[in-house]
């Protein structure tokens, strides 16, 4: 089965007509076979989930297959209680794919070196990205050819990568979770590794059809105004607690936010 | 491990497929740095690695990986060349599931002018083999990953572990090096390093 691809910078989608480096570099489908799902779930994927190729035949490809509860005789009737009718997706498997997606299209499409895709462990004090990827040539020159003007950039050691799976929904909500997990990344390297700021990728897979693969990739456009704003937080709580209630004021700070 | 190493010991006791079963749970034990898995049970080749499980009474796979990145692209194209030497069947895409209407109204990504929208079918490839008793399903996949999933299908199982284990070993032998002395590549002038 295939997905299609769109690759963004920030949150504009850029096409093959406006941006010719997106039709060399961007299929416009990525077919992503179970087979090779159950695969590639040897690695890419942090859960230790089993036949991840089975999940995601059922997850993905089929639709309304989950199988249904008897509905019980004299249930009380309410508009608080309604008996749970189908089972439904895990969310740690539905999590699972989509991190397996991303390390498909972080090799595929950003060119990133296997060596190079490194997955993270969770904090518990902080939100953390799935991925530390480590640059390539080729995923630096994907970058610079889908658009000539970051050829000024000095690009980071290391880029987060966080991915996310849905079955559908808005899809920009979706992306903020994952910018979310990105900022966590950028407030704690301010200080250390200031030249990290702003930089990362997030991979957004949608399951309803259209199936979609959302490949966003964030640079800051005023990467020492952002360093200053975050290190306006002394505390991390209240850095996340401003990014919750005002999302663009982070993004002021990013290239294509708005 | 420890009881592995005594039933080895001792001869008598040591029943092979059982111990695949128990390897599997040793194996878990290894990855939490506490015990390594059994000898007969890992496969390596010069470019990979792979460490074969028990995952039912008649299933058995074997999870293998690239040791030198740098042999990642010759993996892919060995193989095409191994599916073609093991006679095997190479596996068709799944069936795609999105019509054609429900694509024409995706006008923001496919414009009419784009009659042909690029495809990344991904690097890799599945075929499936007749390995003498054992039917696998060889998978070649993103991030240099293989898996051979394989079903027993004889009336009595194999005796000895050992026999699985070669069957596995042959397949993954055949991969690391497909234009071996003892292959019959039996493929085409020009196809062998094409898909």
């Amino acid at each position: 089965m295939y997905f299609l691809q769109q690759f963004y910078l920030g949150f504009s989608h850029l096409t093959p007509y406006a941006n010719p480096g997106v039709r060399i570099h961007v299929s416009a489908r990525l077919r992503i076979e179970s087979l090779q799902v159950d695969t590639t779930a040897g690695y890419a994927g942090s859960c230790h989930v089993l036949e991840m190729g089975r999940h995601f035949s059922e997850y993905v490809r089929y639709r309304g297959r989950y199988p249904a509860f008897r509905s019980v005789p004299g249930f009380p009737a309410g508009n608080y209680l309604r008996q749970l009718d189908t089972k439904s997706r895990a969310s740690n498997v539905t999590g699972n794919i989509g991190e397996i997606v991303a390390g498909i299209v972080a090799r595929r499409t950003l060119k990133i070196d296997i060596g190079g895709i490194a997955h993270l462990k969770a904090n518990t004090f902080s939100q953390t990205p799935d991925y530390l990827l480590s640059p390539t040539t080729a995923f630096e020159q994907v970058l610079v050819d889908i658009e000539p003007t970051l050829a000024s950039m000095t690009f980071p050691d290391w880029w987060p990568m966080e991915a996310k799976a849905r079955a559908g929904g808005r899809w920009r909500d979706v992306v903020l979770e994952a910018l979310r997990q990105l900022t966590a990344y950028w407030y704690f390297n301010c200080y250390t590794a200031p030249e990290r700021v702003g930089y990362g990728v997030v991979v957004a897979t949608e399951f309803e059809r259209p199936r979609r693969v959302r490949v966003l990739v964030f640079v800051p456009s005023d990467q020492a105004g952002l360093v200053t704003y975050l290190t306006s937080f002394s505390l991390y709580k209240n850095y996340q607690d401003d990014f919750d209630s005002q999302p663009g004021a982070t993004g002021a700070y990013l290239m294509n936010y708005a | 491990m420890r009881e592995v190493t005594l039933r080895q010991r001792q001869g008598s006791g040591w029943e092979p497929l059982a111990l695949l079963g128990e390897a599997g749970a040793q194996i878990e034990a290894h990855l939490a740095d506490k015990d390594a898995p059994p000898d007969e049970l890992l496969v390596t080749t010069v470019h990979l690695r792979g460490v074969l499980w028990q995952v039912d009474r008649r299933e058995f796979e074997l999870l293998a990986y690239l040791v030198d990145y740098g042999w990642e692209e010759a993996l892919y194209r060995c193989a095409v060349m191994a599916a073609k030497a093991g006679h095997g069947t190479i596996l068709e895409s799944e069936e795609d599931d999105i019509t054609e209407s429900e694509e024409v109204h995706q006008g923001e990504l496919f414009q009419l002018v784009e009659h042909e929208p690029t495809m990344d079918g991904g690097p890799g490839l599945s075929w499936e083999e007749d390995a003498d008793g054992l039917q696998c399903v060889v998978t070649v996949g993103d991030l240099g990953l293989i898996k051979i999933k394989g079903t027993w299908y004889g009336r009595d199982m194999p005796q000895d572990a050992r026999e699985l284990v070669s069957r596995f070993r042959a397949i993954l032998d055949r991969i690391e090096s497909p234009g071996g002395a003892n292959i019959d590549l039996r493929v085409p002038p020009g196809e062998s390093d094409q898909r």
